[in-house]
Parts: C-alpha cells; sequence; structure tokens
C-alpha cells in the first residue's frame, strides 16, 4: 500500500471515529429519561427557548431524523448555545482555548523533558538504589490526583511562604498592561503549571524508563559492545533512539488532552480556561456546554491517535502501511 | 535457558512469590492495601466517632481527640477518612471487575474466532479506546445522576479495551498449541474450551493490568467527586478534598488527609501492578545482582 | 604454533537466586587459518565462551579464573583501551543472527560505519564506505545494501551483512555463533560454503559455534564438543566422526546423524531433564552423571580429566581409562 492511500485510509478511519463519537453523544442525550429538548437547552432555558430547540434539532421527529440534523447542525459548527452564559457554545469554547493551552502546552512538554532525562539516568544505572528509589516515587506520584497536589501546593507556596499567588490568571487591582501584565501572568501560571508538569513526568519517566531498559538487553546491543562500542556512544547513537519512539507516541497522544486535560487543576487555582467553563457548566446543569466540552475532547483525542499513526510511519521505517491493528 | 514446563501449580505459586518479593515497592504495597481492605471491611466496628456526627466545633485542627481535626461542619476527619474506603474501593475494584470481564470476554471471542468477530471487535475496541472516560463519565453523571453503580459501570465500560488487546494477543498465540487442539480434536464446545481451558491460561498478563485499573478508577472517582458529580449519600475522598478546597487557607487539614488517603492507597496498588508486570514481563526482570 | 590460547577459563552467572557455572575449566588452541568447530545444545556455555572471548560477557557474570592468550597478551587482563586495539581488528564476531541483530532503526551503511570508524578512528566517509561496499560484495551482497534497513532483508541477506560486519577490519579471528540459527536447509548449506571460501580467500582462523552437527561436521577441521560448562571430547573432525568416544557425543550422534535408527535408550539421554545438576552445588562428579547410561559410582565422585585417547583426539570420560 502506498503512503498517500495510507494517508487516505487514515483520514477515513478518523471521520468514522468521529461520526462515532457524535452517535454516543446523540444516544445518551435521547435515551436518557426526561424530555430531550429541556436537556439540549439546558436548566436555565426559558419555555420558548426549549421550544425552539425542539425544532431546530427535529426533537419532535423520529429518531433517524433527528440523528440526521444533529450530526447536520454539529458537522455545520453548530454545537448549540448557552444559556448560562447567552453565548454559543463554540464560541464560548474558543474563547477559552489560548487560556487553557498556556498551561497545557508548557507542562506537556516541561514533563516530557523532564520525564525522559530521569529516565536516562535512571536507565543507565537501571536496578540500582537510586534507579529503584526514583522508580518509587515515581510511582508515588503517579497515584497523586491533579487537583489535591495543586492544593498542597497552594497550602506550602502560597498560604504557608505567601511565595506565590495561587488563583486566577492576573491580579485583578493591579490592571497592569504590557511587560507587567506578560510578568504577573507568567508568575500567576508557575503553581498550575507546576502541578501539570509533576503529575505528568511519571507517564513519560515509566515509559521511557522500561524502553531503554528494553532496548538495552536487544541484540544489537550485544553486537555494538562486542565491536568495541562504549557505554555511553552505544547509547546515544543507538538505544536513544530505538527507545524514543514509545515516549514520543504518549506523548502525541496526550495532546488530544490539550484542551480538557487540566479541567480540574484549572479549577483549584481559578484559572479561567476550560476548567472554569467546565465547572460553570455542571453547577448550572448547561448541558450544551458540557456536551461540547465532551465533543470537543474526542474530536482532539482522535485528532491526536491520527497524528500518531502518522508519525510512526515517519519514526520507525520498520512500520509498512497496512491497517493492522495489533 | 531451560524451561521448566511440567511444575505443580504450589511450585509455581512459590516460584512466582519469590520473585515478586524480590520487589520491595510491591510488597509494601501489597502489605498496605490489605490493611486499607480491613480497614473497609472492619470500619463499622473501630471505636472511631460517627463520621456524620455534627457534634463537634468546626474547624478544629488535629489534636489527639481529633486525629484529623473536624471539618466545616464538625465532622471527625479521620473517621470520614475510613468510611471514604469503602466508597472508593468499591468503585475501584467493581470497575475494575466489569472492565475485567468486558475486555477478557470480548478479546477472547476476538482472538479465539477469528475472522468477522476479530475485525469487528478489534475496531470498536480501537473506538473506546479513542473515548476520553472521564468526560463521558461526566456528562452521563450530569444527565443521568451520580449514583455510585452508574459510576462503576461507566468507568468499567470504558476502560475494557486494553484487557480485551491484552487477552486477544494471549488467545491468538494460545490457540496454537497442543492442549487447546486436543481440547478442539476430541470435540469440546467452543465454549468450553474458550472458558475452561483458553481464559484461565491466558488470564495472567490480565491481572497486572486490572489492578492498575483499580487505581485509575479509584482516581476517576476522585476527579469526579472533586466536580460535585460522585454519589451524594457516600462518603467519598474527592469531596471531601472539593469541600476543604474551599478552606485551603485556614483550615489545610480538611483537605489534605483525604487526599492523603487517595495517594496512599493508588500508590499501594500501583506498586503491585508494576510489581507483577516486572515479574510478568523477564526482559524488565533485572538480570543477576 | 598457536594463535589463540584459551586456558582453564571458567565463568559462573549470578541469577537472582542462584550460581550457575557456565564455563569450568575451558581449554583449547586455535591454530593459523584453522576452522575450530565448538559443539553442544543450548546451555552448555558455548555462548558464554564467544562472550567471554568478546569481553562482552553481561554485568552478573565474573570470570573466575583463566588466560585468554592472543599474541602473548592475556585477553582477560587487558585495559579498555589495549582491548580495543584487537576487538575487531584482531578478532571479530559474527553475532547469532535475530531480527534485531543489528539496530532496526538505523541504516546498514550507517551502521556498518560506525564500527569502521571505532577502530578506524581518522577514515574518511568516502573511504569508509569503499571498505563497506567491499566487504558487502565478498559477502554476496549488492552494494545498495548500505542504504537498506535490516527488516527489509531476508534471513539469509541478514546473515550475510553480519557476516560482512565481522569482515570489516580484517580480523585475524573470526568467531561465529549460531551463524545459520534459524535460516532454511538451503540458504544455511549456502551461507556455510561462502564462509568457508571466504577463508580460504582472505585467510583467517574461525571458531565456528553451533548446536547443529551437521554445520560443524561441514565447515571444521577440529572439534570441541560441550557439556555443561565443559569441554567433554576433542579431536579432529574426522576421528570424531568415525570414533565418537563420549558417551554424549556418541548420543548427539546418533540422534542427529542417524535418525534411521535411534535406539529408545538413547533419545533419552538427551531428552532427560538435567537441570538437576544445579541443585548439586557441591556435586564433583562428572557433569554428565545425571544422563550417562554407563554411569558408575567412580563417576558421582570424581570429574573425569580430558584425556589424550589416541591422536589428537582427547575425552573427559572413565570409559576409555
Amino acid at each position: 500500500m502506498g503512503w498517500k492511500e495510507y494517508l487516505l485510509r487514515r483520514i477515513i478511519q478518523l471521520f468514522f471515529i468521529v461520526f462515532i463519537v457524535l452517535i454516543l453523544n446523540f444516544l445518551i442525550i435521547n435515551l436518557a429519561p426526561g424530555d430531550p429538548a429541556s436537556i439540549m437547552a439546558g436548566e436555565l432555558a426559558t419555555k420558548e427557548y426549549i421550544e425552539a430547540v425542539r425544532q431546530k434539532w427535529g426533537l419532535n421527529k423520529p429518531i433517524y431524523e433527528r440523528l440526521i440534523s444533529y450530526v447536520s447542525n454539529v458537522v455545520h459548527g453548530d454545537f448549540g448555545y448557552s444559556f448560562t452564559y447567552s453565548q454559543s457554545v463554540l464560541s464560548l469554547i474558543a474563547e477559552r482555548i489560548p487560556i487553557t493551552l498556556m498551561l497545557t502546552l508548557t507542562s506537556s512538554i516541561l514533563a516530557f523533558v523532564i520525564g525522559l532525562l530521569l529516565a536516562v539516568r535512571s536507565a543507565q544505572n537501571a536496578f540500582s538504589k537510586e534507579d529503584i528509589i526514583v522508580s518509587n516515587a515515581m510511582l508515588v506520584l503517579y497515584s497523586v490526583p491533579s487537583f489535591w497536589l495543586g492544593l498542597v501546593l497552594i497550602g506550602v507556596f502560597g498560604v504557608g511562604l505567601r511565595l506565590l499567588p495561587t488563583s486566577g490568571m492576573t491580579d485583578v487591582r493591579a490592571a497592569n498592561t504590557g511587560l507587567l501584565l506578560a510578568i504577573d501572568i507568567l508568575i500567576h501560571s508557575i503553581l498550575p503549571i507546576s502541578t501539570l508538569t509533576a503529575i505528568q513526568i511519571p507517564v513519560y519517566y515509566k515509559i521511557a524508563r522500561n524502553s531503554i531498559v528494553e532496548q538495552s538487553s536487544e541484540d544489537y546491543a550485544l553486537t555494538f559492545t562486542m565491536a568495541g562500542m562504549n557505554r555511553s556512544d552505544l547509547f546515544r547513537k543507538y538505544i536513544l533512539r530505538n527507545s524514543l519512539l514509545p515516549p514520543v507516541t504518549v506523548f502525541a497522544l496526550h495532546l488530544g488532552y490539550i484542551l480538557s486535560g487540566a479541567v480540574l487543576v484549572e479549577i483549584v487555582f481559578g484559572w479561567p480556561g476550560m476548567g472554569r467553563l467546565l465547572l460553570g457548566a455542571v453547577y448550572s446543569r448547561d448541558y450544551p456546554l458540557i456536551m461540547g466540552i465532551y465533543l470537543i475532547t474526542s474530536i482532539t483525542v482522535a485528532f491526536a491517535n491520527f497524528f500518531v499513526d502518522i508519525l510512526y510511519v515517519l519514526l520507525d521505517p520498520r512500520v509498512k502501511y497496512t491497517n493492522e491493528s495489533s | 535457558m531451560k524451561v521448566h514446563e511440567n511444575k505443580n501449580l504450589l511450585e509455581s505459586v512459590r516460584d512466582f512469590w519469590n520473585k515478586y518479593k524480590k520487589n520491595k515497592g510491591g510488597v509494601i504495597g501489597l502489605y498496605s492495601l490489605l490493611i486499607i481492605l480491613l480497614v473497609a471491611v472492619v470500619v463499622p466496628f473501630l471505636p472511631i466517632y460517627d463520621p456524620n456526627s455534627i457534634q463537634f466545633g468546626s474547624f478544629m485542627p488535629p489534636s489527639l481527640a481529633h486525629l484529623f481535626g473536624t471539618d466545616e461542619l464538625g465532622r471527625d476527619v479521620l473517621s470520614r477518612v475510613l468510611w471514604g474506603t469503602r466508597t472508593s474501593l468499591s468503585v475501584g475494584f467493581g470497575a475494575a471487575l466489569v472492565s475485567s470481564l468486558a475486555g477478557i470476554i470480548l478479546g477472547s471471542i476476538a482472538g479465539y474466532f477469528g475472522g468477522l468477530f476479530d475485525e469487528v471487535i478489534s475496531r470498536i475496541t480501537e473506538i473506546f479506546l479513542m473515548i476520553p472516560a472521564f468526560f463521558l463519565i461526566l456528562l452521563i453523571a450530569s444527565i443521568y445522576g451520580s449514583s455510585i453503580y452508574y459510576v462503576i459501570l461507566v468507568i468499567g465500560l470504558t476502560t475494557w479495551p486494553s484487557t480485551a488487546r491484552i487477552i486477544r494477543a494471549q488467545t491468538l498465540s494460545l490457540k496454537e498449541r497442543e492442549f487447546i487442539y486436543a481440547q478442539k480434536v476430541i470435540g469440546s464446545s467452543a465454549s468450553r474450551v474458550l472458558f475452561i481451558h483458553l481464559i484461565p491460561n491466558a488470564i495472567q498478563p490480565v491481572i497486572a493490568n486490572s489492578i492498575l485499573q483499580v487505581a485509575s478508577a479509584i482516581l476517576l472517582e476522585a476527579g469526579l467527586s472533586f466536580l460535585g458529580l460522585g454519589d451524594p449519600n457516600l462518603i467519598s475522598w474527592g469531596k471531601m478534598i472539593y469541600n476543604g478546597s474551599i478552606y485551603i487557607f485556614s483550615s489545610w487539614w480538611i483537605a489534605f488527609f483525604p487526599g492523603l488517603a487517595i495517594v496512599i492507597t493508588v500508590a499501594s496498588l500501583n506498586m503491585i501492578g508494576d510489581a507483577l508486570a516486572t515479574v510478568l514481563n523477564p526482559r524488565l526482570e533485572e538480570r543477576g545482582a | 604454533m598457536s594463535l589463540l590460547e584459551v586456558c582453564k577459563v571458567s565463568v559462573e552467572y549470578k541469577t537472582w537466586n542462584s550460581k550457575i557455572e557456565a564455563l569450568n575449566d575451558v581449554s583449547f588452541s586455535l591454530s593459523h587459518n584453522e576452522i575450530l568447530g565448538i559443539l553442544g545444545e543450548s546451555g552448555s556455555g558455548k555462548s558464554t565462551l564467544a562472550l567471554t572471548i568478546m569481553k562482552a560477557l553481561p554485568k552478573n557474570a565474573k570470570v573466575r579464573n583463566g588466560k585468554i592468550i592472543y599474541k602473548d597478551k592475556d585477553l582477560l587482563n587487558l585495559s579498555e583501551s589495549m582491548l580495543n586495539s584487537i576487538r575487531w581488528k584482531e578478532i571479530s564476531i559474527v553475532p547469532q543472527n535475530s531480527m534485531n541483530s543489528l539496530s532496526p532503526v538505523h541504516k546498514i551503511g550507517d551502521q556498518l560505519y560506525d564500527i569502521l570508524k571505532l577502530h578506524n578512528p581518522s577514515i574518511e566517509k568516502k573511504e569508509a564506505l569503499e571498505i563497506i561496499k567491499e566487504k558487502l560484495t565478498i559477502s554476496n551482497l549488492g552494494e545498495n545494501i548500505v542504504d537498506k534497513y535490516p527488516h527489509q532483508l531476508s534471513g539469509g541477506m541478514r546473515q550475510r551483512v553480519l557476516i560482512a560486519t565481522s569482515l570489516l577490519c580484517e580480523p585475524k579471528i573470526i568467531l561465529a555463533d549460531e551463524p545459520t540459527t534459524g535460516l532454511d536447509v538451503v540458504t544455511q548449506y549456502q551461507i556455510l560454503k561462502e564462509l568457508k571460501e571466504l577463508q580460504d580467500k582472505i585467510k583467517f582462523s574461525m571458531i565456528i559455534i553451533s548446536h547443529d552437527i551437521s554445520v560443524i561436521v561441514n565447515i571444521s577441521q577440529r572439534v570441541l564438543v560441550m557439556y555443561n560448562g565443559q569441554v567433554v571430547e576433542e579431536g579432529k573432525t574426522q576421528s570424531i566422526l568415525e570414533e565418537p568416544m563420549h558417551p554424549y557425543t556418541k548420543a548427539l550422534f546418533e540422534v542427529q546423524l542417524m535418525v534411521g535408527r535411534i535406539k529408545k535408550e538413547d533419545l533419552k539421554i538427551v531428552e532427560k531433564q538435567d537441570n538437576k545438576i544445579q541443585n548439586f552445588e557441591n556435586f564433583s562428579g562428572c557433569v554428565f552423571y545425571f544422563r550417562c547410561p554407563f554411569a558408575t559410582q567412580r563417576c558421582k565422585n570424581e570429574n573425569p580429566r580430558l584425556t589424550k585417547v589416541k591422536n589428537e583426539h582427547s575425552v573427559a570420560c572413565f570409559l576409555y581409562g
């Protein structure tokens, strides 16, 4: 199979998955007890609006017609209207994206780099005391709920040491502009970014360490050792390159959660991104907004998976363009 | 090296334990999980305060009378943390059970029958792997209500793909072996071969995975409760953290101790799972001393 | 005069709960332009022997005693830099063939270049490429192999790449560890023929390690039979073929070469589980005691030494004195 056919196939698969997600979403709404129109409209909606929603989404029609109109609305970018915010769901989400990305992108990259560096150190002294201690510490860190770690950091650095701001993105009282505003935002982002980074480090650490340990016992490592290559050259030129695929894959997959992966931490720190949006939506039972966030997350995850498949072909010469799923 | 095929069960269990106990983290995790399980079972008989009693003063810091202090309503945080083990462990083990059962059944059918079964189940697995479980549960909990059974069921039904994949691969390699082939030749029914002979032999690698799923289900539940979507009738660590987060500036203990309980429980499970995975995957084992 | 002299080498492995003796007092020598075959089943220590000579034993292995003399130097006592001046330039190895004997994500040419550069740090890229292409050509491969990845080649081609790799620095001695395992019979035969032709043409000594008698017999002039870390028989190929002496050698020969008339007892000897011996840490008898049909009380108490029975044919068995 050629490169183009492979790409085409993956794109078709991508659309298929998005379609399945839409159907799932549709079923959740339509199988729920009660009136789907009032769910779609949200709990704050007025009677007239509920009626309008019923007409627009065809909720008085048979189920297959409803499905068609639902899919066509979503495909046209209409995720519904949020009564809580008096704004369309899509524009609400779009507003929050850059604010959230600031946290998620930075922390993902930091976590990847730090996790990898720790893993390299551990794997090179595999099964040493240091490796065992770090590995277990990472397992513990992996077990920490992100929102609780955020609270602990607030307690230590905000309340105890009074070093860092603990809530919001800016100091509202100061009303800074320009460079001062940028610095203000930066300082406010230190704790949330640290929390998100710390939570993700163990993921990359574990997968990279195991990958390096496994690769170090591969036959080619022995071949080069016997040929007289020293450990550091062997590691730098061969083992590292062979070990990179799993952590890079996980990194790319995590990009799928770039918009919504930080919601709990955002809530803890009062960061005005997607998390705050979601929390508000949950409290006021603003279903269109919850569904919108769920849809956006599903779609970004599907795209991340698509991206990983393409990445694999680029990074690993062994991958052939087949449709094997194993 | 030598392969010992015909060791009896007792010997293999002892062998396994000998290897497992070399992993200190795994041993610590195991003991700590046993203690937590014990607490969950005997908590009604423990000499602690009623977790819902509001007769004490609010916001009392940790003291000898209240080791973990009291919360905003004057409830004893320690007894609430101890009672919370029940919720967390039920959700964790319940969801892992649902997910393992679904994964084992679907995975073994896909691997054993192959063909169209395999094709369809594998595609479904692929799609489910891409469903963001947390957000789906959140959506369902907010629309359908957040009874603990929904939470268990939905976590279970969104996390089975990893089990299904492992079992499928195991089944594929096992079904070519003589003892399975022999069963087919003597005319055993497919379900008999599958349930009596195949699955028990394929299940080993699933165990480590299931333990890790217990851990992640507990974290999922905590996150859900933190958003106010946990079962309102149960004492949940996530909800306690949420309540305490408002008072983090004055009364840190309300949120701190339930979080610590989550960390200890989940870390125990993760250490067990990790130790099992290491023992079962010889490539990650240390070669010599 | 011999080129390589292995004297009383013992190696042990430590596993998580025990020590395993992989080599026990192994001695032999290799002459100029000689092909020596080492025969033994898996676990007999033959691969450990190759790793010991290359000084590439895993961390948990320890050389307890012995010497490996090459050009008046003991390889086991050389500094890392001295060793690197010998590795590949003087002694190289054809590693066991597998999917990953070379890195799966690097081009073959780049990998061979890296190895060549290890031993000729000042070499120009162009010159190196010339050498690599030449070695590939004499190993019956096309020059275009340099741009390929290992997975793009067949098993036989990968084996030839490994042979070309071992030839890179024109060594005096080549160790070939199971050079034909995993290949189909026709390719096996071909690879062996090519190895022999190469040896005729560019002259080197070779130690060929295999569990397969037909491989050993086909190519080597002298044979060493190993069992459980010890040399149990040694002699000219012809002599051993005509008159295998050690009960183990006999059993092996009967099973592998004369499949037509296997006696049940012989099969039992070969198949019998020999892991028992590891439970006897202080067992001082013959290594083959537990599987030997001719074992006596003496064999249980005393380990027979390798003794010359006739012209250049030695055996470690009390049946022969």
